[in-house]
């Protein structure tokens, strides 16, 4: 009798699972990354790794064509002279601090990306929780995920999640993680030294690794 | 057809506006009335100035004429007080020609010269040739010439009344909860943002006044909107919203609501334009997220006029979207740590070079390493000008944890800190 009451489970078709392509055309980084709309992306790695130029890159190309954007910032961690550096049109960009970081910073930015997602109209949603520890990180309920992908798919919005380690698993679409190849220094060490900027590799996890993945060359700013 | 009520005080009686909406008052005491197209309800025109005369009482003047100027002069001239006077259409030059010209709103310049020329009726000025008076007294002469002929002159200026879009409503009983309240607030959204919709106006303010049971001050509330909108429910959701984030102090015994009407905002979407948030949907979205983060953390950033490393602000909301821009060289992002990480560095050399680096950041996270490779030190400072001047020595550092840190030293306190770190 009790389980007449219950609901029936539903088993998803795995076309579902893995959606098919985005009508959307994806959009095209300098960097050679292409982040599809209407899907999530992943972005993981350690740190100075180049998560962040990846993201900056995108945010850069979004608001570059007149498409407004969303940083949420799960650890107030977002410098906007250097957003500004690398292009990206601030004017055009919502930045939403979510707190100091730890549970409480990652767990309103994930229910502000919801509300994000469900107003529509941005080009680009990037959720920032690169600085999580691998202990919150894995806190993070699956069904956000589910959620976030369900949300984003009717879209032309491309959700870009930034994370210390691989998070959104099967509900991304892209999965990338960078990779500092060097670190290029001038000067005559001790005295003169300067950092010039860094060589940056981008293996893409899923769908499927690139045999010569594409290098970017990142100069710092203050070279 | 126009209406001249001539009677102290009229003015401010509104009687007028029980016959037309077109309403002039040239003074306190004359209004004129815009009659066309009444006929079919107050009839002829003798009936028309009948049924004025009766409401404006017993002192009025009526003049009834087919122009402005000479139902002004009918009702100051011809008419009796508490009777009426009216000009068939092509008898006003006759009708008004035994008026004296004193009744002519003019300058007292144009009066002397026309008592010295020996001008002194309305017939007497009407008669004289239109040139002639054109050349010696110029536009104004023509203008009174006009008005003494009861030809059309100048055209009626209605008055218009300031549009106020507010509604109070006394409660019978006081309301504690804000879900009662909010029906009576959709109530007077809803009416108002008809009323807004029949003037083809938008709002750009909300300005809500609870008065308060027990609390001689009442619960003020204002919302100011980024763009012009006229959409109640999501009117009463901002409300809604805000007075969850500040309730009322006391039960509500009164609600004033107003809207402050602006144009409505009128945008030429580019066929070949990315689409852009919904300016309501936007504006829900931001107070929502503002609920949940606090407002000063939500907007677009915008850097300062500084050289201080890390300056920035931070402003309401996006901007519309514009043209594409091209993209400068690519950059290494920077992840600024807020506040900056205290830090305990090892130095060495005459430069007094990081060695080794431990620092804490927010408690959390330790950074820990030996320093690889330096670039440093870069000498910042400013605002010495001011009561707060500041001054860094900043490094680049990239540690043994294998991450590219900026570290900075303080110059008057010596202190080390972890800045952030490149990404």
């Amino acid at each position: 009798m009790a389980s007449a009451l219950l609901p029936i489970p539903r088993v998803l078709p795995a076309s579902q699972l893995a959606p098919a392509d985005s009508r959307y055309p994806p959009l095209e980084t300098p960097c050679g990354v292409r982040f599809p709309r209407g899907r999530i992306t992943e972005i993981h790695g350690a740190a100075s790794s180049g998560r962040t130029s990846l993201l900056y890159s995108a945010l850069a190309q979004a608001t570059a064509e007149g498409e407004s954007c969303a940083l949420v910032d799960g650890d107030d961690m977002f410098d906007p002279a250097s957003a500004a550096a690398a292009g990206v049109e601030l004017h055009r960009l919502l930045w939403v601090r979510c707190g100091s970081g730890g549970g409480a910073g990652s767990q309103h930015a994930l229910r502000v990306t919801d509300l994000l997602l469900q107003s529509s109209g941005f080009g680009l949603v990037a959720l920032d929780l690169a600085s999580l520890d691998a202990r919150a990180a894995n806190r993070i309920p699956m069904s956000y995920w589910y959620r976030f992908r369900r949300a984003v798919e009717p879209t032309r919005t491309a959700l870009v999640v930034l994370s210390p380690m691989a998070n959104v698993r099967q509900c991304a679409s892209l999965i990338v993680e960078p990779r500092r190849v060097e670190a290029k220094w001038s000067g005559t060490p001790g005295c003169s030294q300067l950092l010039d900027g860094v060589t940056l590799e981008f293996v893409t996890r899923k769908p499927a690794a690139i045999p010569v993945p594409p290098r970017y060359e990142a100069r710092a700013l203050t070279a | 057809m126009y209406g001249c009520i001539h009677a102290p005080g009229i003015a401010a009686s509104g009687v007028a506006r029980h016959f037309s909406p077109r309403v002039e008052a040239i003074d306190p005491s004359t209004v004129v009335m815009d009659l066309t197209g009444m006929e079919r309800l107050l009839g002829s025109p003798r009936d028309m100035a009948v049924a004025v005369t009766r409401k404006a009482g017993p002192q009025a003047r009526v003049g009834i004429a087919s122009n402005r100027g000479a139902a002004v002069h009918a009702a100051r001239g011809l008419a009796s007080p508490g009777g009426f006077a009216v000009l068939p259409a092509g008898e006003e030059a006759a009708r008004l020609a035994l008026l004296p010209v004193t009744l002519l709103e003019t300058s007292e310049e144009v009066r002397a010269i026309l008592a010295g020329w020996g001008v002194h009726t309305f017939g007497q000025l009407a008669a004289l040739p239109e040139a002639g008076v054109a050349e010696r007294l110029g536009a104004e002469g023509v203008r009174v010439q006009k008005l003494a002929r009861g030809v059309p002159g100048v055209p009626l200026k209605p008055d218009v009344a300031p549009l106020e879009f507010a509604e109070r409503m006394e409660l019978e009983y006081p309301v504690e909860l804000l879900e009662p309240l909010a029906f009576i607030l959709s109530r007077q959204l809803h009416s108002q943002c008809a009323r807004l919709g029949s003037y083809g106006l938008s709002a750009l303010e909300l300005h809500l006044e609870l008065t308060l049971v027990s609390l001689a001050d009442p619960h003020r509330r204002t919302i100011r909107l980024p763009v012009p909108m006229r959409n109640a429910l999501t009117f009463l959701k901002l409300l809604q919203m805000d007075l969850e984030a500040h309730p009322p102090g006391a039960p509500v015994s009164a609600v004033a609501l107003r809207l402050v009407p602006a144009k409505p905002r009128a945008v030429q979407e580019g066929l070949f334009l990315p689409p852009t948030p919904e300016p309501e949907k936007l504006e829900l979205t931001l107070q929502r997220i503002a609920a949940l983060v606090g407002k000063e953390n939500v907007g677009s950033p915008a850097l300062v006029d500084t050289h201080r490393p890390g300056a920035f602000t931070v402003r309401p909301a996006l901007e519309e979207s514009g043209r594409a821009v091209s993209i400068p060289p690519a950059t290494l992002a920077f992840r600024a740590w807020r506040p900056a990480a205290p830090a305990r560095v090892v130095v060495s050399g005459p430069t007094a070079q990081p060695k080794q680096v431990w620092a804490r950041v927010r408690g959390a996270r330790i950074v820990e390493g030996r320093v690889l490779s330096a670039a440093g030190p870069w000498r910042t400072s400013g605002d010495w000008w001011t009561g707060s001047p500041w001054a860094r020595d900043d490094w680049d550092l990239s540690l043994s944890d294998g991450a590219l840190y900026r570290v900075y030293r303080e110059f008057f306190t010596s202190a080390w800190f972890v800045d952030g770190e490149y990404d």
